[in-house]
Parts: structure tokens; sequence; C-alpha cells
């Protein structure tokens, strides 16, 4: 049975691109165009893993990151985003993203960290998260 | 007319020789004629008072006498007592047979008896010769002041030892002299003369006073023609000769004539430039010579009359009467003769002054006026192209400001760039890999790799276009005002923006108006201002919750014809004390805005011939309205 992964990013092609991707790894994934959206349909699915986009309208990556731990959900999240910001890395580790990735986002960068947050499932949010910056990815 | 001193060239003694034409000259230098008397002139009618008589051989017409008379009653109100004048004219040009003289010199004798005569003053050979036969009746032991007569007639007539004189020297030499100043290149100088004895003694003269002349100058002398005979040899002549017409009263039939107008007849004809000695012939087509002035002869008369009226008789006692050389400007022009020739002591009649001579202050004024002009004229072009060149400067550093800042705000957005430009590198990526495995599946779902090859061309045209977006708003051009869609210059404004704009988390809502909204302007520069505009927008809003950041853009074609774009959000609003200078450079309601972005955007909005404003209706928030012509 394939594992769930949500994918939540405001960018339809990304969310299409990420979408045959996860398929072609052999995950199951579910997109939302929003972390409302993603927070809605928590309500009747729990994905196994997210990757949440961090530059989003409303909610923001992290911000979806912040309320998933805040509502006590055990879903690792893998923050991706189009700009490194200052900070914003140090910022989703802490508040216990499984990895941080920069787009664009390879495949093995993508299941390395897929691969992760199924591990930090598992083993809970005390394992080391998993980090892959630009300068990681190649 | 007038007359100037060649080497002054500046007109004058104008009045002294304008009226003196005749050709007293011959008559006075003739012996052949008889004069009748004249009226007396009254000069002072004391009867203390010196009295003088003047006796002419010519008519009181002629201008010769006139001139004369005129230089002698100048010269005699030197004197300090009274004097009074008398004066007969003989006109022997006319009255020359022998009983009209003793009957004159009777005459005269009867109207003299009474009165006591200081001296006589005697004009012409003529009327010497007669006071040397009836002065013992006219006017016994009175001194005689003879003048208007050759040195040489005085000579060998010897009149009494109490004469003194004014002896003429018409100058053959000075006035052949004169002509090859003037034509140096002249070989043959050709002399006339007519056939009185009068002539013949002018014909030897001539060759007397000519002898001397270099070797290489041919003198050729014609006399004892008929008058056409002579016109015909002055017309055969070659234009370098030198025609000297010294006298021609007879010709060789026996005809006499006025010589000015026979001279004139001849000069006329004449293909080389002519010559005479008496300043009577200027005017009547002789280029000039060397001559007295009958005005000098009078002059010098009355100042030896005086002497003889104070006693101081010096008998035979002869003074030259001044001459020199005297020229017709007409004929220096016929003949095309430089003026720079001409001694210095040349005195030029006829002179006719030049367009600038004639009318020098009202040149003077009008050059004046055209030289002011011109200057205005000139300083006011200087003015406008230096206008033009701070204008230029000014565009080009607006221009240079504009780009400076625009790339200074692309340089802020990077991020913003950066994450927009990603996306789509993001989604060619996880399309490509996807791409792959699926290839590698069997069997490979071919329909699924159609879409994924869509999907990576369509990103890939959307990277292309953000990059080419970016490119346009960073490179330097000269912002060509053409026709361009408002509209679609908003539109890839905000999709440009959408990143920051997302990362600020402020909607923006933007409401065309239907269609296509033309306006004459520059795409990139607009675009600037849309983004100055929005951004400015977005951050007045950034304390305000994430819901209530939001910016309306609305574009319109007012009834006027004028394209109208507003931008409102719902911040604060501008704060009063900012309201008139919220354009100007440098100020700002942002702590960290250099404050150049809507002194900037003002000056694209003015480059296109429109305004850029903040409306004051708006209760909440800012509303900008830019309004630009219709193309």
């Amino acid at each position: 049975m394939r594992e769930i992964v949500a994918i939540v990013d405001d960018d339809e092609p990304v969310r299409r691109a990420f979408r045959r991707l996860l398929l072609s790894l052999s995950y199951q994934p579910t997109v939302f165009a929003s972390g409302e959206e993603f927070f809605e349909a928590l309500r009747h699915s729990r994905p196994k893993c997210a990757v949440v986009d961090q530059h989003m309208p409303g909610l923001k990556g992290l911000d979806v990151l912040l309320r998933i731990r805040a509502e006590g959900l055990k879903i690792p999240v893998i923050i991706v985003t189009g700009f490194d910001e200052s900070g914003l890395h140090a910022k989703c580790m802490a508040a216990g993203a499984v990895a941080y990735l920069l787009k664009p986002v390879d495949v093995s960068a993508m299941t390395s960290a897929i691969e992760a947050a199924m591990a930090a499932r598992t083993t809970g949010p005390s394992k080391p998260h998993i980090t892959l910056l630009a300068s990681d990815q190649r | 007319m007038a007359a100037k001193d060649a080497g002054s060239c500046i007109p004058h003694r104008l009045l002294s020789w304008l009226f003196r034409r005749g050709f007293a000259g011959f008559l006075l230098a003739s012996m052949a004629c008889l004069f009748l008397p004249s009226a007396a002139e009254t000069r002072d009618s004391s009867t203390e008072g010196r009295k003088i008589l003047v006796v002419y051989q010519s008519d009181p017409t002629l201008p010769a006498a006139l001139e004369l008379t005129e230089g002698l009653k100048a010269s005699l109100e030197g004197i300090q007592v009274g004097f009074e004048t008398y004066s007969e004219y003989l006109d022997l040009l006319r009255f020359s047979q022998p009983e009209n003289l003793a009957r004159k010199a009777a005459d005269m004798a009867a109207k003299y008896a009474g009165i006591s005569l200081d001296v006589v003053i005697v004009v012409g050979p003529g009327a010497l010769k007669f006071m040397m036969e009836h002065r013992g009746e006219i006017a016994p032991g009175v001194p005689l002041v003879v003048g208007a007569i050759r040195d040489q007639t005085v000579r060998d007539w010897k009149p009494p030892a109490d004469t003194m004189g004014v002896v003429s020297h018409f100058d053959v030499k000075g006035t052949v002299d004169l002509a090859r100043r003037l034509q140096p290149e002249a070989r043959r100088i050709v002399v006339m003369t007519g056939s009185s004895e009068f002539d013949r003694s002018w014909g030897a003269a001539a060759r007397r006073d000519l002898a001397g002349l270099p070797g290489e100058i041919e003198v050729k002398y014609l006399s004892d023609l008929t008058i056409d005979s002579f016109v015909e040899e002055a017309r055969q002549l070659s234009p370098s000769d030198i025609l000297l017409i010294l006298s021609v009263i007879q010709d060789a039939q026996g005809t006499r004539f006025i010589p000015r107008e026979v001279i004139r007849q001849i000069a006329n004809a004449s293909a080389a430039p002519s010559y005479g000695v008496y300043s009577t012939l200027l005017g009547f087509g002789i280029v000039g010579g060397h001559m007295e002035t009958f005005q000098s002869v009078g002059a010098d008369l009355g100042k030896l009359a005086v002497e003889a009226i104070d006693g101081n008789i010096s008998p035979g006692k002869l003074i030259a009467s001044s001459s020199r050389p005297v020229v017709d400007w007409r004929q220096m022009r016929r003949w095309g003769f430089d003026e720079g020739r001409l001694p210095a002591n040349a005195l030029i009649e006829h002179y006719q002054p030049s367009v600038l001579e004639q009318y020098r202050l009202e040149l003077l004024a009008v050059l004046t006026v055209v030289f002011l002009q011109s200057a205005t004229i000139a300083a006011l072009v200087v003015q406008y192209r230096r206008r033009r060149r701070i204008a230029g400067e000014l565009a080009l550093e607006r221009l240079e400001l504009a780009h400076l800042s625009r790339v200074h705000q692309l340089g802020e957005l990077s991020g913003a760039f950066a994450h927009e430009l990603n996306q789509p590198l993001t989604s060619i990526l996880a399309n490509a890999e996807a791409g792959q495995r699926l290839l590698q599946s069997k069997p490979a779902d071919v329909a699924e790799i159609g879409e994924i090859f869509k999907d990576i061309a369509s990103d890939d045209r959307r990277a292309a276009s953000i990059i080419g977006q970016l490119r346009r708003l960073m490179v330097k051009g000269d912002a060509k005002l053409e026709p361009i869609n408002l509209n679609e210059a908003i539109s890839a404004t905000l999709a440009l923006a959408n990143s920051e704009l997302v990362a600020r988390q402020t909607t923006v809502s933007f409401d065309p108006c239907g269609g296509e909204l033309k306006v004459c302007g520059s795409f990139e520069q607009l675009q600037q201002l849309v983004l100055n505009l929005v951004l400015n927008a977005a951050d007045a809003m950034s304390t305000l919750p994430v819901a209530e950041r939001k910016v309306e853009i609305q574009t319109r074609k007012r009834d006027d014809g004028e394209c109208e774009m507003s931008i409102s959000d719902r911040g604060p609003g501008i704060p009063p004390e900012l309201k008139t200078k919220i354009f100007q450079p440098f100020v700002s309601t942002k702590d960290k805005g250099l404050g150049l972005g809507l002194a900037i955007s003002r000056s694209i909005a003015i480059a296109h011939g429109g305004s850029l404003v903040f409306d004051d209706g708006r209760s909440k928030g800012a509303r900008a309205v830019l309004t630009l012509p219709a193309p």
C-alpha cells in the first residue's frame, strides 16, 4: 500500500509536477493549494508526511508546521522554498521540520527527505532532522 | 558733388570748388580780347577808406572772375581801415577792337578823374596791356597789382616798375607727372594745341617743359587741325596713351571756339585719358592736371594790394600762385584709376561719396541694429541650445536615476524574483525526473509523458517570460514612448511582484477597464511606476492584519479621453504634513525608504505628459491616481 504524502503549494504547475514525481516514487500524493485547504483535509485523512511550500498566501510553510505542532499532529513536515530567506532555515528546523529543501528539488533530495519523514514518524519528532540545503542537493 | 583731398579721403573744400566752372583761365591768359566796364562794388562807404579799382579782362559772369573776386574780397577784409572797390570788365573776347578800347579808356579816365585811387588790380594779361597803355589817363601814378597772368608774359612786357603781381604757372610738366602717376604704363604722350597765337605759344611751352622726359616716353604734338580731326585723332588713341589738351581756341580753319566746349568734345571721344592745365576745364571730360585755383589767385592779389595801399611797394615783385594736382573723381572712375596713386596733396573734385560715406550714420545705425539683433538672436540660440543641452542632461540624469532606482528596487525584490523563477524550474525538474521514471515503467504511460512534456514546455516559457521581464526592467534604455496597453503593463508588473506580495501577505485585486487601455508610454517605466505604488501600498499596510492587506487597482478611460489608473490601499494614508511634499525627493513615510520612489514615479508621469497625485477623498488609506493623455 502506498504511503500518502501531502503536497501543499499555491503554484499549480508545481503541485502537478510534485504529484507526478511522488507517484513515480510509489507514494500516494494528495495536493493542496493552501495551508488552509490542507488543514481542512486533515479532518478526513492523515498523510504520512507533508511537503509544504514556505511561500504561500495565507498560511505559509512555517505557519503550517507550527500549527501542526500546536495541534499535536504527528505529521512530519518537509519545508520547501524557492528563496532561502535569512533565518528561515533555523526557524523551520527549530519548529521541528524534518527537512528544509530549496527549490528546485531533485528526486534524490525529495526521496531522502520523505524517507526521513517516514522514519521520523515512526520514531517520533525527537529524531534528528534532515536539512538539505541547496549546496547539499548537488 | 563734392571735393576731397586725396590724402584724407574726407570730402571738404566743397564750397570753394563747387561753382568754379568756366574757361576764364583761357580768357585771362589770352591777350587778344577787349573788355567793357561793369558795375562797381562798394564794400565801405567810409570817406577815409582806401579806393581800389579792379580791372578784369573778362565779362563779369564768368566763373573764373567770380571765384577770383570771392578770394579777393576775403583777403581785403583783412584791411583795418575801410576800403571801397570799383570794378571794370573789359570783355575782351567780344570787344577787343582798338576803338572800343580807346573809348573804354576815355570813359574810365572821365569816370575816375575825381577819385583818388590807391591801387589798381589788373586781372589777366589783356587787362595789363590795357592798363599799361592807358594808366596815364585813368590812374596816373597809381601802383598796379596784376594777376592771372603767366610769369613770362609779365617779364616780356616789362610793365611799369611799381607793378607787383601774382603770376600763374600753368604746370605742363606737373600735369604730365600726375598723368604718369595715374598711368605708369603709358609710353606715349599726345599734346594737342589749336591754331591761334595763344594756342601756339602753349605748344612751344609744352616742348620746352617736356624736353626732359625719359627717352622711352614718346611725345607727339598735334596742332593746326580742324576740330573734327582733333576728335578723330583722339578716338584713334590707345587707352594707355596720355592726351594732354593745352589750348584750342581756334582751329586750322580759323574757327574760334569756347575752349571748354571743344575740349569736352575731344575728351569724350578720346580712347585715352585726357588732361589739361586749367581748373576751369574740370568737369568737361579731362581727368585733371596740376592747377591753380582762381580763388587763391584772388586772395594773393588782395594781399599784394594791401601791401601797396600800406606803401610797402616792392617794385617788380612777383609771387607765384599756388597750384596743386586736381582730378575729376568721375573721370577717375571712368578710367578705372586707383585713387591711391594720387599725390597726398591732390584735390579730388566732383567727388561722389560712396553709399557708406553718404549714409554713414544711417548705415551705422542699421548695422548697429542688425548687430544687436544678431547678437540677441545668437544669445537666444546659445541660450536655447544650452537649455536643450541642460534639458537633455536632466532627462538623461532622470533616466539614469529612474534606472538606478529600478535596479535598486529589483535588487530588494531579488528574493521574490528568485522564488518566482524557481517555481517553474522546480516544476520542470520534478516533471523531468517523473518522466524518466515513467519511461522505465512497463508499459510506459505515453499519454502522461506527453502531458509532462507539455508542462515542461509551459514552465520553460514561464521562466523565460520572467527573465525577459526582469531584463527589460534592468536594462537602461532610452525610454522610448510608444503605444502600449496600460492594462498589460499592470498585469505584467503584478505577475512579477506576485512572490513579493505573497511574502508580504498582501492581496492585490486588479479591475481593468474592458479591453485594451492604449497609452503612449514606456512599458518598463510605467511598470516601475506601478511597482512603486503597489509596493508602497503593501508597505503602508504591513502592520495591518493579513486579512486587511488589500490593494485595489482600477483603470478606466475617462470621458475626456484621458486614461486613469488608481491604486488604493487600506493603510493609514498620507500624513497631512507630508501631503504637499510627498513627491519631493528624499521625503518618505518609511523608516528605511530613500524617498526617491514617489519622486521618480511622478517624474515618469510628467515625462509621459500626465500627472500623479494622491487624492484626498478617502476616509481610510491612500489612493494614488495616475492620469495619462490619450495616445
